[in-house]
């Protein structure tokens, strides 16, 4: 800070680092953390029970695919100055859908062709509640939050909690490698997809208009209607990719589980909140990096992965409460700075 | 602020509640001819009872939302109310790390978790009216701050052995002679203590002026930051007072308790034509949404419906309601 006392320019350039870089600061700072706790007890560094041991990786990835996938599409609706509560229960709606599809003999193609149609559906509901019907995307969407959540459970027999093997209807073998399955370097194959799908939304995010377009509606959704944007159109689009990447996120969990749990994406709208702050998007919207909200999704990960070697299960929802704060207050600071600047 | 209109004398809020309320006896007359048993007295009289915890919080969700914001933190503080009275009303000595508590007396137990349970209503005005961060965001992480503290306390589950016999006696209790319960008591207080509030006193007056231009507001000399900051503040001590009732009506503190209660709150702070944007809606609205919310969920209870019909019903009786709402008021505006 004082090197840059007296030279506005200097000053600008650093505070512009430091919001560039200062997640995978923190990612940093996480990983090196738990790898010296993991050290400490014992275990030896990159080997069997430490926090960056193969093991440990794999299984980071093979929790990680939903999220990132996720979180990555997430960001476009913050951009543009939106929200959308109900990815959770989209998310399991879709895997209770493609675990019913898989268990009837679908293959796994077809299984998760199914699935993104009804992420494309959840999408368009989304779309036109919000976009068309103009009523507070907050609301709209713990509505459709609400509904699909209960046609998940509805399509659940009662009496059990999730679509699984039964005496009549076996669940095949297979669908757990989907999720679990030890390819390239030992990570599942929904890793690697979901990688594919944050180079997709990247790429999307740089050289199509609907990334600037998203930019545009968050920054001022009247002026960009009156620069002659279709504002309903690209939110509708924008509603559409998160449908299509809660399905995505939603078959990646049914096959890491091997079954279809209508409750699974529970919380994921949270875990998205706080991957696309920790990203550095402002919640008014109008600026944002997709990737970047991956690296938040790799945090929340290696945050709750890191500390269940820690302490117990029953830290997490308060862990979770403390990095939303701090990445708020963090997202608050960095932009405040920006804006005095 | 309300907008007298020349078509009527009544406002638009009031013209709201009674479409609302109409509504609500069109759903009441349906359920009694297609659902058994709906229309029995007992039935009627639990319909109006059971759900006062949520009539309480529809009361402080009505308040936050009339200025445009939201507390989804309600079900954390609840539960946190709920688990953190029933440990300091546990008897000291016992063998589980469950079992040992801090043997307080009930309404010290209680005004001490009320204290406590401010922290967190501080916490978030202070980010909402001193940073300007969106309520929904910052409510949502100190709701998961608060069921944390829930969760550390109760370990994960429940703090539910050896409380002493006098602690239900709040939560169970009735007034003598009658079925009604102190909690129906309190529910019917709390509503004529924030009906007089907002309708007579001027800090309720200015709730509505916040919701509707809070530039204007602080330009006429206003303080619209301090006033969030107080309405977040009161609504963590409604949440904090249902959690202890809560907790002595089950001699229990759940860590799990008042899930997806923020989310009920809203639902009949709107159901009572509370406008999502700021600005007007009524505590008596928040009762007759109520009303209409459990005579939805104990309709479907009584059809002998699966949950997930539940979560359906909830969510599209809730959309119905806003764009009924929303037809209705611009027909009006169109008469006039």
């Amino acid at each position: 800070m004082n090197s840059g006392e007296g030279n506005p320019v200097k000053k600008r350039k650093l505070k512009k680092f430091i919001h560039d870089v200062y997640i995978y600061a923190v990612l940093l700072v996480i990983v090196l953390v738990f790898s010296i706790i993991g050290a400490a007890n014992g275990a030896p560094w990159f080997g069997r029970g430490h926090f960056l041991g193969s093991a440990s990786i794999i299984s980071m990835a093979r929790q990680a695919a939903p999220i990132i996938t996720l979180a990555c599409g997430f960001t476009f609706v913050m951009v543009a100055g939106y929200m959308d509560l109900s990815v959770g229960s989209a998310m399991g709606l879709t895997q209770v859908i493609y675990a019913i599809a898989v268990r009837a003999g679908a293959p796994f193609i077809a299984g998760l062709a199914i699935a993104v149609g009804v992420g494309i559906l959840c999408g368009i509901v989304n779309g036109i509640i919000v976009a068309k019907l103009r009523i507070t995307p907050v609301i709209a969407t713990l509505v459709t939050m609400t509904v699909f959540k209960g046609i998940a459970i509805l399509l659940v027999p009662t009496g059990i909690s999730a679509i699984k093997s039964t005496d009549t209807q076996k669940m095949p073998a297979w669908i757990s490698d989907y999720g679990r399955a030890k390819t390239l370097f030992g990570l599942p194959p929904a890793f690697y997809v979901a990688l594919l799908i944050v180079a997709v939304i990247v790429i999307i995010q740089h050289k199509s208009l609907l990334g600037k377009y998203a930019q545009a509606i968050g920054g001022n959704r009247t002026s960009a209607e009156l620069a002659g944007i279709n504002t309903v159109k690209y939110i509708m689009l924008i509603y559409i990719i998160t449908g299509i990447l809660a399905a995505f996120a939603g078959v990646a969990q049914a096959s890491y589980n091997s079954l279809g749990n209508p409750l699974g994406g529970t919380g994921f709208e949270t875990d998205c909140i706080i991957a696309v702050l920790l990203g550095g998007t402002a919640f008014e919207g109008g600026e944002g990096s997709a990737f970047k909200s991956v690296i938040g999704a790799i945090i929340i990960i290696c945050i709750t992965v890191g500390m269940l070697t820690v302490v117990e299960a029953y830290y997490q929802g308060f862990l979770k409460g403390a990095i939303l704060i701090a990445a708020v207050s963090l997202n608050q600071i960095l932009n405040k700075e920006e804006s005095m600047v | 602020m309300e907008k007298k209109k020349l078509f009527s004398s009544i406002s638009d809020e009031s013209f709201v509640i009674l479409f609302m309320t109409v509504i609500m006896l069109v759903v009441f007359g349906i359920a009694c001819i297609i659902v058994p048993n709906f229309g029995t007295v007992s039935n009627i009289f639990s319909i109006l009872t059971n759900n006062w915890y949520l009539v309480v919080l529809g009361i402080g969700a009505t308040f936050i939302v009339k200025t445009g914001n939201m507390d989804m933190s309600l079900g954390g503080i609840l539960a946190m109310a709920n688990v953190l009275v029933a440990w300091f009303c546990q008897g000291k000595d016992a063998q589980r790390p469950l079992d040992i508590g801090f043997g307080m007396n009930f309404w010290a137990a209680s005004v001490l978790t009320i204290l406590l349970c401010m922290i967190i209503g501080l916490i978030n005005a202070f980010f909402i009216a001193k940073l300007h961060v969106a309520s929904l965001i910052i409510t949502l992480g100190t709701g998961f701050l608060a069921r944390g503290v829930a969760q550390i306390i109760a370990h994960g589950s429940q703090r539910s052995t050896n409380l002493p016999a006098s602690f239900a006696n709040l939560g169970k209790g009735f007034i003598r002679g009658t079925p009604v319960k102190y909690s129906v008591v309190l529910m019917f207080l709390i509503l004529i203590i924030f009906l007089i509030i907002e309708k007579k006193t001027v800090f309720g007056r200015t709730t509505y002026y916040v919701g509707a231009n809070k530039k204007a507001a602080r330009i006429s000399g206003l303080k619209p930051d301090l006033h969030l900051a107080a309405l977040f503040v009161i609504n963590s001590v409604l949440a904090a007072i249902v959690g202890i009732m809560l907790a002595s009506e089950f001699t229990a503190g759940f860590a799990s308790k008042g899930q997806g209660y923020e989310f009920d709150a809203l639902c009949v702070t709107l159901l009572g034509g509370t406008s999502v944007s700021g600005g007007f809606g009524s505590v008596i609205g928040a009762f007759i949404g109520t009303m209409l919310f459990s005579m939805v969920t104990n309709a479907s209870g009584g059809l002998l419906l699966s949950p997930g019909w539940m979560y359906v019903l909830k969510g599209s009786v809730t959309f119905f309601a806003i764009i009924a709402q929303r037809i209705a008021l611009d027909k009006r505006r169109s008469m006039v």
